[in-house]
């Protein structure tokens, strides 16, 4: 290593940049209005060959998907979920006893829309619609 | 012929690193996304005089803790991730803000960011190449990173938690195992 000092500030112009572009366009996407709201009824959508499920769930403030489906888990026994995690979090892979298998993985959907982040980080609002869609892997 | 020497301390520090590494990503956690590995990989770098531990400690840890737990096809990316942090911290034994052990700390915490950094630049764009939760193209390739800053933020963290608590273990292990006459200046 010739040069140590040189490569290090290369490699901190490298790896920052690109970084700090990105929280900068996060930064302009995330401009969304918080939802004052009561206690709502929010529904939680469960759909595979074989099932087609609904829940609600009583809920009085933003929450993450994780802690909403935790809640249900606690309160309702006739709905239950397993979590693995993985180096970029976690991922559900059983819900109701169905195992989403090597080609498959729970998609969730919010309000009709596919969620862009893991059920950790994905918030919902108070009368928002969970779905859970037991989904092939495309690998192409 | 392969060489593989490695001296008393070396030994007992990769017994302590394999131990620690793989202990942490099964039986115990930290939390969600913070990790030692990452310290771990990077004192590999730094301590062993044999470089080719500084790659084949890490790997061990990576490999044999995600065939025990499992991963997807992204484990290409995350493994090799994991085969470039060590060169993080053989370019911080060359390059030091000082002689003292607080400016090495604050060294190593600088590059161990920088891992962190290019960790999540590389194994996220695996992540558009090797699944479909992303479309294959520059936006894709943005959309991703975006949503994968949540947890970029308690890997960080980590990071810089755990690079002091790693070193300093790792300098007190030497002080009280190494002979006067084998220390080196690191």
């Amino acid at each position: 290593m010739k040069n140590p000092l040189k490569l290090l500030v290369i490699l901190t112009a490298i790896l920052i940049l690109p970084v700090g572009g990105i929280l900068i366009v996060s930064q302009n996407l995330n401009n969304k209005p918080i939802a004052e709201v009561t206690q709502l009824k929010s529904t939680i959508v469960v759909e595979s060959l074989d099932t087609n499920l609904n829940f609600s769930i009583f809920q009085s403030s933003t929450q993450n998907v994780l802690d909403v489906i935790t809640k249900l888990a606690e309160e309702n026994n006739t709905f239950s979920f397993e979590t693995k995690e993985y180096s970029f979090g976690k991922l559900i892979t059983t819900i109701n006893g169905v195992e989403a298998k090597d080609t498959e993985f729970w998609a969730l959907y919010i309000n009709s829309e596919m969620a862009q982040l893991g059920i950790s980080e994905q918030t919902v609002n108070p009368g928002d619609t969970i779905k859970f869609i037991l989904t092939q892997i495309n690998l192409n | 012929m392969t060489n593989l020497k490695l001296n008393k301390f070396e030994t007992k520090l990769i017994v302590a690193f394999l131990t620690v590494g793989i202990l942490s990503r099964t039986l115990f956690h930290f939390g969600e996304n913070v990790e030692i590995v990452t310290a771990i990989s990077i004192a590999a770098g730094y301590f062993f005089t044999n470089k080719r531990f500084s790659w084949i400690v890490p790997f061990l840890i990576i490999s044999i803790t995600d065939i025990l737990i499992g991963n997807t096809m992204i484990f290409l990316y995350t493994w090799s991730a994991f085969l470039v942090t060590p060169m993080f911290g053989m370019i911080a034994q060359k390059v030091s803000l000082g002689s003292k052990t607080s400016s090495k700390i604050l060294t190593l915490q600088f590059v161990g960011i920088l891992s962190t950094l290019f960790f999540y630049l590389w194994t996220n764009f695996g992540v558009v190449l090797t699944t479909d939760m992303y479309a294959k193209t520059f936006e894709g390739l943005v959309q991703s990173y975006i949503n994968a800053l949540p947890f970029l933020r308690p890997q960080l963290t980590g990071t810089i938690i755990f690079i002091p608590i790693v070193f300093l273990g790792v300098f007190a292990l030497k002080k009280f195992n190494v002979h006067p006459a084998e220390k080196r200046q690191y």
